[in-house]
C-alpha cells in the first residue's frame, strides 16, 4: 500500500473504525492488531476530551465528567479537528450542545459553553497598550465630536438568555451554587482582558448599543447623539478607558 | 549555546521559574503553545527567555504526512523563532493527519524507501524555509507496518544522512517501542550516528498490561535510566531534558529527577575517561 493510501486508511480507522488498515499491521498473541490500533483510537478521543475539558471546565462541572465525556466524544467523532493547535478546537461545541442536550438546563449549558469559549478567546488575544484619558489632553474640544476610538483586541461581546454566568462563577468558586438553571431576558455581556487578567461584566441596554456602535466605527459625536447627552457619553467612555478597553484614538 | 540539563517549560511552573530561578541550564518550549496572539503565554515566555536559553519543540509539523506542508504554520514558527532565538527547532518523525484533519497524535510511519524519500525531501524544504537545520525526534509506536523494509533505527540513520538533519533522541520512546515491538533497545541506540544527536529526551511511561504507553505523566522509569546511562556512554555530553505533560508535579520534584540524569551522565563521563 502506498504511503498516502496507508495514512488515509489509518486515519479512517481512528475517526470511523474503518477496518482496512488492520491488514497492513503486524500483530502477535501478546499484543494483537486490534489492541495496537486501539491505542490510537482511544488516544484520539481521550485527547480531544481532555482539551475540551480544559477549555470548558464549567460545562464539564455542570454536566459531570461522565456525561461530558460522552457528549464531547460524540462531538469529536462528528467534528474532526482541522486545527494545528488543539486550543482552537471547540468553537462549534456550544452549538453542538444546544442541539444535542435536552431538558430545562440545555439552553443554559449551551450559553455557558459560549461564555467559556469567549473567555478563552480573550485569554490569549493580542496585546495592545491601553490609552489613558491623559493621552487625549492635547485634543482641542472642537475636535472631540470627530474622534473615533480603537478598542482592545481582547474585547468580546456576548448575549445570553440564561443564568449561565452565575453557574460559571460557581464552577470557578467565585459564587454560590444557583438554585437551578433559569431562563432570563436577553442579557448583554462584555468580556475582555486587562494585562493578564480576564474580566467580564454585564452591560446595560444603552451601553451595549453604544459599544456596538463604537466598535462599528461611530465617532464620539455620534455616541453623544445616541446617548442623548455628552455627559452620559463621556462617563461611559471614561469607564471604557478605566477598564483598558480603549487602545487608540484618531 | 545549549548545554547541560533542561526541563520542558510548563505553565504550572511559570511563576516559580521567574521568582526562584531554579538550577536548570535551559528550557524547552512546546512551539504550538506560543503560536498565540498575546496574553499570559507570551508574557511569561519573554520573561523566562530573558533568564534562560531555550529550544523550540513542535508537535504539528507532520513531516511524514502526504498532505502538503503547511507553510502558514511554518511562517508562524519562523516568527516565533525570531522572538525566542532558540538553540534549535525540533519536531517528530511522524504524521499527524491527512486531508486537513489533525489527529493531534504522533502517528508512526512505515519504514520504507518511499517514506524515506518523502520525509527527507520535506525536511529539506522545511530547513530551507527556516534557514536552519532542524532536529527530528523518534516517537513511541504501537504498530508495525507489514510494508516496512528496514528497522526504525536504520530508517532514522538513513534519514539523517539523506536529509542532512540532526536528531533528538528520546530514550523513553526507544524503550517503549522496544518493549511493544520486541526489539533490543541498545541495538537501536548503537545504530544512531553520534554526530547527528543534538538533544536527548527523558520521560515517564505507563503500563497497559504487558505494553507500554508513552504518557509523560509519571517519573522516568528505572529501565529508561539504565538505557540513558548507556546513551550517555555512547553519545557523550548531549543536552538532556525531562518532559512531563500530565500529572505535573512540583518543580522541585522534576529538579530532583534531573539531578539523577546529571549523576548518570557524570558516571558515564568518568567511565569514558
Amino acid at each position: 500500500m502506498k504511503l498516502a493510501q496507508l495514512q488515509r486508511s489509518f486515519q479512517d480507522h481512528v475517526l470511523r473504525d474503518d477496518p482496512r488498515i488492520a491488514r497492513e499491521i503486524s500483530g502477535d498473541e501478546r499484543f494483537p492488531v486490534s489492541m495496537r490500533l486501539g491505542v490510537y483510537t482511544e488516544a484520539y478521543a481521550a485527547r480531544l476530551i481532555e482539551v475540551l475539558a480544559e477549555t470548558f471546565p464549567a460545562v464539564q462541572a455542570a454536566l459531570g465528567r461522565g456525561l461530558f465525556a460522552r457528549l464531547v466524544g460524540e462531538f469529536a467523532r462528528h467534528h474532526p479537528s482541522r486545527f494545528r493547535s488543539a486550543r482552537d478546537y471547540g468553537a462549534q461545541l456550544p452549538r453542538w450542545l444546544a442541539a444535542h442536550l435536552s431538558g430545562a438546563r440545555a439552553p443554559g449549558i449551551a450559553d455557558l459553553a459560549r461564555f467559556e469559549w469567549t473567555v478563552a478567546g480573550a485569554f490569549d488575544a493580542a496585546d495592545q497598550l491601553a490609552l489613558t484619558p491623559a493621552s487625549l489632553a492635547g485634543i482641542a474640544p472642537a475636535q472631540w465630536p470627530q474622534l473615533r476610538f480603537a478598542y482592545s483586541p481582547s474585547l468580546r461581546r456576548l448575549s445570553v438568555t440564561s443564568n449561565c454566568v452565575a453557574w460559571w462563577k460557581f464552577a470557578c468558586a467565585q459564587g454560590p451554587r444557583p438554585s437551578r438553571w433559569r431562563p432570563t431576558r436577553r442579557q448583554q455581556w462584555l468580556v475582555w482582558r486587562q494585562e493578564l487578567a480576564v474580566f467580564y461584566r454585564r452591560l446595560s441596554g444603552a451601553e451595549s448599543q453604544a459599544l456596538d456602535a463604537a466598535l462599528a466605527g461611530a465617532t464620539f459625536g455620534q455616541l453623544c447623539e445616541q446617548l442623548s447627552t455628552p455627559v452620559v457619553a463621556a462617563a461611559m467612555l471614561q469607564g471604557w478607558f478605566n477598564a483598558g478597553l480603549v487602545v487608540g484614538a484618531s | 549555546m545549549i548545554c547541560g540539563f533542561g526541563l520542558g517549560l510548563r505553565p504550572q511552573h511559570y511563576s516559580e521559574v521567574l521568582h526562584s530561578r531554579p538550577p536548570v541550564d535551559w528550557f524547552e518550549i512546546i512551539t504550538e503553545n506560543y503560536l498565540v496572539p498575546g496574553g499570559k503565554p507570551l508574557y511569561f515566555l519573554d520573561r523566562i527567555r530573558g533568564l534562560y536559553p531555550m529550544v523550540m519543540h513542535g508537535v504539528s509539523l507532520s513531516i511524514g504526512s502526504t498532505a502538503p506542508l503547511d507553510f502558514a504554520y511554518l511562517a508562524q514558527v519562523k516568527t516565533l523563532a525570531r522572538r525566542v532565538r532558540p538553540g534549535w527547532i525540533s519536531d517528530h518523525l511522524c504524521w499527524t493527519g491527512v486531508g486537513e484533519t489533525n489527529l493531534h497524535d504522533l502517528m508512526p510511519l512505515p519504514y520504507t524507501s518511499e517514506a524515506l524519500r518523502h520525509v527527507a525531501t520535506r525536511i529539506g524544504q522545511v530547513q530551507d524555509f527556516l534557514g536552519q537545520r532542524i532536529l527530528i525526534e523518534n516517537v513511541s509506536s504501537y504498530v508495525t507496518y507489514r510494508s516496512s523494509e528496514m528497522t526504525e533505527w536504520e530508517f532514522i540513520a538513513a534519514l539523517a544522512a539523506e536529509a542532512d538533519c540532526d536528531l533528538l533522541l528520546d530514550v523513553n520512546n526507544v524503550y517503549v517501542s522496544s518493549v511493544n515491538h520486541g526489539f533490543d533497545a541498545r541495538a537501536f541506540l548503537d545504530a544512531i550516528p553520534p554526530a547527528r544527536v543534538r538533544q536527548i529526551h527523558l520521560a515517564g511511561h505507563s503500563h497497559q498490561g504487558e505494553f507500554l504507553i508513552d504518557t509523560h505523566d509519571t517519573a522516568v522509569a528505572q529501565p529508561v535510566w539504565d538505557l540513558y546511562r548507556h546513551t550517555a556512554e555512547r553519545f557523550g555530553q548531549i543536552p538532556t531534558m525531562i518532559e512531563r505533560d500530565g500529572d505535573i508535579p512540583a518543580l522541585a520534584q522534576l529538579l530532583a529527577e534531573l539531578d539523577v540524569a546529571r549523576q548518570l551522565a557524570c558516571l558515564a563521563a568518568v567511565q569514558a575517561a
